[in-house]
């Protein structure tokens, strides 16, 4: 593909995610039409609206949908960044442990009752993002112990902690007398009720973090051919993949903490990219993130009004999606997905 | 243009000592073939002196320097590896694989030159892959995965040239195409070239010295009419062989000799 192709298909992604992220603002149990959305955002004195759409859609659906897309994006980013370092096509953000990590981190705070906020996140987020961090650096730290170190210690041993920590944290949740709706619906992941000190937490890490995954795009590649062939291109191993899984999970982390744990977005839209742009990162992680956001913000608006006035957790919409949509291309395009 | 030694390498993988004290010189011009049985530290060997691993003891001195005592990527663009085992590759195109051996030059972060264009370009057509670059590699047959990666290599420009048993997955057109294209990298452009081989009578025909490996060490180097001899050959793999003459170059050939039915 030209590069003049892929910014063409790039350009027309980006229009696209906008339209539906106008549609979304419109979109609950309150329909706004979309003419109005727009007058809402460009014009919010207009005598002519109604003070209820202007809250809804400026105070509580833009922050959420802007939310949606981030970590869409940055859980797609990192997936792309794991599948090339694992050169595993089953990795995604979580493959090193981070869901874990933040699922006990925040089963811990919702089940102490913790009140306390730190940097914009309050003590449930908070938790999360320290839990995936931690148990993200125990696992790194364990792989890259002993001498010459694999990608494959790394990928068990981040198997081996996710499984021990989901473990502790099904223990904790049968001993504690609290209310395990929260947990569970926390666990689920989802965008019910955020607003935009949510989005001002969790945004700075995930552009960070997928700008640096961006900028490692050429490493990236040369470790998808191998490490031996990317230590004699001269590349340190070690400290590249240590900065690749520290960027990774920032983004991750902090997506965590801003909708709870979110399965098959970052497995599924860097694959969908792979088949459109190919495996060359400095194209893949874009591309998976514009699809990543896509993925999510479509996804918010089924979990939204599916079951109106109910919400669904996004986690399980896409899940359900995600797992047909994987299955499909498994049966249909297997030799595609490979690589 | 650069040597390449080896100084008393050790080398070995928890409890298996796989290379001895091994001494071994490559010059510049020269095409320096490592022979040996399966298992005899072959690839070890090159994956010692190109950098990959560290040795126990002893040194690999680049141009009299050890290579431990300098960055990887100032290595890298002076001495290149082809590895053996290329597994699962990646849905980049050819281009953009071999474009990564330009890596080394242009820094992890820095747009493509003009020369690095002209090095990609040049590669490409080296190794017959010009006209079809935009293809995806992990769609490609063994034998084209392995002049990619020759592709790769020969874009990064190297005065050094490591070849883990290049051949293996090519036909005969595509080995002689490629140990040729090794051979003239030799003698016309100066460079220095190690390379692993299986087949004896290539190695014979295409490489200038051999180095015979055995038990971690080198015990015999020189031109292959002085390595390939029955009794070294036979000693070292274990079967009987017999040596002859090549009807054309007058190089050894070596053929296997039948056990005894009894």
């Amino acid at each position: 593909m030209s590069t003049k192709r892929f910014t063409t298909i790039i350009i027309i992604l980006i229009f696209v995610l906008a339209a539906i992220m106008l549609v979304s603002l419109g979109v609950g149990a309150v329909s706004v039409p979309p003419a109005q959305v727009i007058t809402i955002l460009l014009n919010p004195t207009d005598p002519s609206l109604s003070t209820a759409n202007i809250t809804i859609v400026r105070e509580l659906r833009l922050a959420r949908i802007l939310l949606a897309a981030l970590v869409g994006a940055g859980l797609a980013a990192a997936g792309a960044a794991f599948q090339g370092l694992f050169r595993n096509p089953l990795a995604d953000p979580f493959v090193v442990g981070a869901s874990g990590g933040a699922a006990l981190g925040a089963t811990i705070a919702i089940i102490t009752g913790a009140t306390w906020a730190f940097a914009g996140f309050s003590a449930v987020p908070l938790a999360a993002f320290i839990g995936a961090l931690a148990a993200v650096a125990l696992v790194y730290s364990i792989a890259e112990a002993g001498g010459r170190s694999s990608v494959i210690t790394l990928l068990l041993a981040g198997a081996a902690l996710s499984t021990l920590l989901s473990a502790i944290v099904s223990l904790l949740m049968l001993m504690s007398d609290k209310d395990l709706q929260t947990t569970f619906s926390w666990l689920m992941g989802g965008f019910s009720g955020k607003s935009w000190s949510h989005l001002w937490a969790s945004a700075p890490y995930i552009i960070i973090g997928t700008l640096a995954l961006w900028l490692l795009s050429r490493p990236l590649d040369a470790l998808t051919l191998g490490d031996d062939t990317a230590q004699s291109l001269g590349l340190p191993l070690k400290q590249t993949r240590g900065v690749l899984v520290a960027a990774a999970t920032l983004v991750t982390a902090a997506a965590v903490a801003g909708s709870g744990i979110i399965g098959f977005v970052g497995l599924i839209a860097p694959h969908a990219a792979r088949l459109i742009f190919g495996a060359a990162h400095h194209r893949l992680i874009p591309a998976s993130a514009l699809l990543g956001a896509i993925l999510l913000v479509l996804a918010d608006d089924l979990a939204r009004t599916i079951v109106a006035p109910l919400e669904l957790p996004v986690g399980i919409v896409t899940s359900i999606l995600g797992g047909v949509f994987f299955l499909y291309l498994l049966k249909s395009r297997q030799h595609l997905l490979r690589g | 243009m650069l040597d390449l030694n080896a100084k008393k390498l050790s080398f070995a993988y928890a409890n298996w000592q796989v290379l001895q004290g091994l001494q071994l010189n490559a010059r510049p011009g020269e095409v320096l073939g490592l022979i040996g049985p399966n298992g005899v530290g072959k690839s070890t060997l090159l994956h010692t002196l190109s950098r990959i691993l560290r040795p126990d003891a002893g040194k690999v001195l680049l141009a009299d320097k050890d290579v431990w005592h300098s960055p990887p990527r100032d290595i890298a663009k002076q001495m290149a590896l082809a590895p053996q085992r290329i597994g699962q590759q990646p849905m980049m195109t050819i281009e953009q694989a071999v474009a990564l051996g330009r890596a080394p030059h242009r820094g992890w972060l820095m747009p493509l030159t003009p020369h690095d264009r002209a090095a990609i370009r040049r590669a490409l057509a080296q190794v017959g892959l010009w006209e079809m670059r935009h293809r995806t590699v992990n769609e490609l047959s063994g034998g084209e995965q392995q002049r990619v990666v020759l592709g790769r290599v020969l874009a990064q420009e190297p005065k050094v040239l490591l070849l883990d048993e290049p051949t293996s997955h090519l036909d005969l057109k595509y080995q002689s195409e490629i140990l040729g294209i090794v051979k003239k990298l030799a003698h016309d452009d100066g460079l220095t070239v190690v390379i692993s081989m299986h087949d004896l009578n290539m190695a014979a025909l295409y490489a200038d010295r051999l180095a015979l490996l055995h038990a971690g060490r080198v015990i015999a180097a020189g031109p292959p009419a002085e390595v390939l001899t029955a009794e070294q050959l036979s000693h070292v793999y274990g079967v009987p062989v017999v040596v002859t003459i090549h009807p054309i170059y007058g190089t050894p050939l070596v053929m296997p000799v039948l056990p005894n039915e009894s």
